[in-house]
C-alpha cells in the first residue's frame, strides 16, 4: 500500500469517526453554559426534585424555630408606620425577649441612624444590653461602614448580603457567619452535632424547602388558604403535570410559609391564654424576626412557595443544618475551575447517549428504519430514567444538587425526535415520492401505450 | 315593678365602673422576681428582689405609654421605672389574641419595582 493510500485511508477513518461523534461537539457548549441555558435547566431540574422532596421533608426541627413577621397587616393593627420607631422596635424586642427565646435573629438592617430627640437609638441598645444573656444576632450592613455600630455591642454580627454563591446559601462570607451558621454553632455548643471537618470554608447550602405546616399553626393563624398536608403520589403527579403544563395550568405551590409564624401584632395580646401560647412558641426556641412591607419588600424565591419574605430563607437554611447537620444539601464537588461532579456526570450521560445511539447493538444502517427509530427512542427513554434515578441518588443519598436530568432528557428526546423526523423526510423524499411519481409515470406511459394500441 | 329595680342595678353598675375608671393606677403584684429596675430610657439599672420593693398595691407615679414603663416611689423617695411586662396593674388595655390570616406567598413572577416615599415621621 502506498503512503498516499495510507494517508487517504486514515483521513477517511477520521472523517467517519467525526461523522459518528459529531454531536459530541455539543459537549463544550454544554460546559460553557452559553446564555445561562445549562444553568437554567440545572435550576429547573433541582427545583422539581426540591418540590417533590418538600412533601417528605423531616419536621423534627420545625418545632424549634419560630418566625415573627412584621407585615402591613401588623402595621395597621399596631397603628404604626415603616420603619418602626426605635421605641416601637424596643417594645417589640422586649416582648419577644421577655419570653426567653434560646436566641433571636433580627432580619432588620440598621444602616443609618435616624434618631430624633424623642426617638433615640438608645432605646434599642438599652434593650439589647438588658437581655444580653440571650444571644441576639443582628445583620452587619455592607454600607456605609462595615464596622459594628457601638450601639449594638451587645449583639453578634451576621451577614445577610452576599454575592458569588449563585442560588446557594453561604455559611460563611467575608469572615462573617450567616444567621443559619451562627445559630447552628450556638446550637452545637450545647447539643451533640456531627463533626465539622472544614469549619473555615464549609460548603454552601442548597436549601431544601419543606411544605407541610406545623399542626400548631392553625391555633395561631387562619390557614384556610394553605395546601393541606399530603404525602400522596397523586400530589406528586399533580405537581409534575402542573409544572409540565405551566402555561395552561395553575402551578402547584404551597402558598404558606413552612415555619411556625406569629404576626408581630399578635404579640400585643396580653390575656393569659395568649401568653401561655407565646411561651410555648418562643421560650427556648430559635426566633427569627423579619419584615415584609409593601414598598420595602425583602423577598426571595422559593421553588416550593413562590415569593416569601427573606427571613424564611435564613430559617429554612438553619432548619436544614439542624436536620441534616454537615450532610446538608450542597453543590457537588468541584473538580477543576467551575466544573463539578454534576457537570462530569451530565457529560458522561451525553457521551453514553451519542455512542450507544450508533453502537453495534443497534440495528445496521441497512436495517428497517422503524427498528432504528425504536432503538433511539428506547435508548433516550432508558437514559432519562437512569438520569432521574441518578438525580434521586444524588439528592436522597449524597445530598448533592441533582444532575441536569431535565435538560439532558429534553436534549436526548429532541435528538431522537430530530432523527425520527429526518428519517421520515428522507423516506418520503428519496423513497416514497419518487415511487409515487414513477407509478404515475408508469400509469401515464401505460395509458399512452394503451391509447396507441387502440389507435 | 321590674323597671325601677333594673334602673337601680344599672345605676349602681355605672357608678362602680366610674369609680374603677377614676381609680389611680396601681401595681397589684410583681410577676417577675427579681425584677428589672430601669431608668426612664428603659436601660437596665439593676435586678432587685421584690421583697426589697414596696408591698403591693403600689401607686404608680407616672406611666410612659411609648416604652410601656411605670414609675414608682419607694418609702425613702427613690424613683424606680419598671417594665409593665413584669408587673400586674389594676388597669390596662386587655388585648385578645386576634386571628390573622397566615402570610400568603407571592407568585413567582410577582414584582415590586418601587420603594415607599413616606417615612415614619411623615405621617405624624
Amino acid at each position: 500500500m502506498s503512503l498516499q493510500d495510507a494517508i487517504g485511508q486514515s483521513l477517511l477513518r477520521l472523517l467517519q469517526l467525526i461523522k459518528k461523534v459529531k454531536l459530541l461537539f455539543l459537549l463544550p457548549i454544554l460546559a460553557l453554559d452559553p446564555f445561562g441555558l445549562t444553568s437554567a435547566s440545572d435550576t429547573a431540574s433541582a427545583n422539581v426534585v426540591n418540590k417533590v422532596l418538600s412533601l417528605y421533608y423531616p419536621s423534627a426541627a420545625q418545632q424549634d424555630i419560630t418566625v415573627i413577621l412584621i407585615d402591613d397587616v401588623a402595621l395597621d393593627a399596631m397603628q404604626a408606620h415603616w420603619p418602626l420607631s426605635y421605641q416601637e422596635q424596643a417594645k417589640l424586642y422586649r416582648t419577644i425577649l421577655n419570653y426567653q427565646p434560646r436566641a433571636l435573629f433580627s432580619d432588620l438592617l440598621y444602616t443609618f441612624d435616624r434618631s430624633t430627640a424623642n426617638d433615640k437609638v438608645e432605646f434599642l441598645s438599652n434593650t439589647f444590653e438588658r437581655y444580653q444573656d440571650i444571644p441576639i444576632y443582628l445583620p452587619k450592613p455592607m454600607r456605609p461602614t462595615t464596622e459594628q455600630r457601638p450601639e449594638f455591642k451587645h449583639t453578634k454580627p451576621v451577614f445577610v448580603q452576599w454575592s458569588g454563591a449563585e442560588h446557594y446559601y453561604p455559611r460563611i462570607f467575608n469572615n462573617l457567619r450567616s444567621p443559619a451558621q451562627a445559630l447552628y454553632e450556638l446550637h452545637c455548643s450545647s447539643n451533640p452535632c456531627s463533626a465539622e471537618p472544614d469549619r473555615q470554608t464549609p460548603p454552601h447550602i442548597a436549601v431544601q424547602w419543606g411544605s407541610q405546616l406545623a399542626p400548631i399553626q392553625q391555633n395561631i393563624t387562619d390557614i384556610s388558604h394553605c395546601q393541606p398536608e399530603s404525602h400522596s403520589f397523586f400530589t406528586i403527579l399533580d405537581m409534575l403535570v402542573d409544572d409540565i403544563f405551566w402555561k395552561t395550568n395553575t402551578e402547584w405551590r404551597q402558598p404558606c410559609p413552612y415555619h411556625i409564624t406569629i404576626n408581630a401584632a399578635q404579640l400585643r395580646a396580653n390575656d393569659s391564654s395568649a401568653k401561655e401560647l407565646f411561651t410555648k412558641l418562643i421560650q427556648d426556641k430559635y426566633v427569627f424576626l423579619g419584615a415584609y412591607i409593601q414598598g420595602a419588600k425583602d423577598s426571595i424565591l422559593s421553588p416550593v412557595h413562590g415569593n416569601v419574605p427573606g427571613v424564611y430563607l435564613h430559617a429554612m437554611a438553619f432548619d436544614n443544618l439542624l436536620t441534616y447537620g454537615d450532610r446538608h444539601y450542597r453543590p457537588s464537588h468541584e473538580i477543576f475551575g467551575n466544573v463539578d461532579i454534576n457537570d462530569l456526570i451530565d457529560s458522561l450521560f451525553f457521551i453514553c447517549f451519542m455512542l450507544l445511539r450508533d453502537a453495534p447493538v443497534a440495528p445496521s444502517e441497512n436495517a428497517n428504519a422503524k427498528i432504528r427509530w425504536y432503538h433511539t427512542w428506547r435508548l433516550a427513554a432508558l437514559l432519562a430514567i437512569a438520569m432521574l434515578l441518578t438525580s434521586l441518588f444524588f439528592a436522597v443519598v449524597l445530598h448533592y444538587e441533582p444532575i441536569n436530568w431535565l435538560g439532558l432528557s429534553v436534549l436526548f428526546l429532541a435528538i431522537s425526535y430530530h432523527k425520527f423526523i429526518s428519517n421520515k423526510l428522507n423516506y418520503l423524499i428519496f423513497s416514497k415520492i419518487p415511487k409515487i411519481f414513477s407509478n404515475k409515470n408508469n400509469s401515464v406511459r401505460n395509458d399512452t401505450n394503451e391509447n396507441s394500441h387502440s389507435d | 315593678m321590674k323597671t325601677p329595680i333594673l334602673t337601680s342595678i344599672a345605676f349602681i353598675f355605672l357608678n362602680l365602673n366610674f369609680a374603677l375608671a377614676s381609680e389611680p393606677l396601681k401595681i397589684l403584684s410583681y410577676v417577675a422576681d427579681p425584677i428589672s429596675i430601669l431608668d426612664e430610657n428603659a436601660r437596665l439599672v439593676e435586678k432587685r428582689a421584690t421583697k426589697l420593693l414596696p408591698k403591693p398595691a403600689v401607686d404608680v407615679q407616672a406611666y410612659n405609654e411609648d416604652l410601656d414603663l411605670v414609675l414608682i416611689k419607694t418609702s425613702d423617695g427613690e424613683e424606680l421605672w419598671l417594665d409593665t411586662f413584669e408587673i400586674k396593674l389594676n388597669q390596662g388595655k386587655a388585648v385578645n389574641l386576634d386571628c390573622y390570616k397566615l402570610l400568603q406567598a407571592g407568585v413567582k413572577d410577582e414584582k415590586e419595582a418601587a420603594t415607599f416615599g413616606f417615612g415614619a415621621d411623615c405621617n405624624k
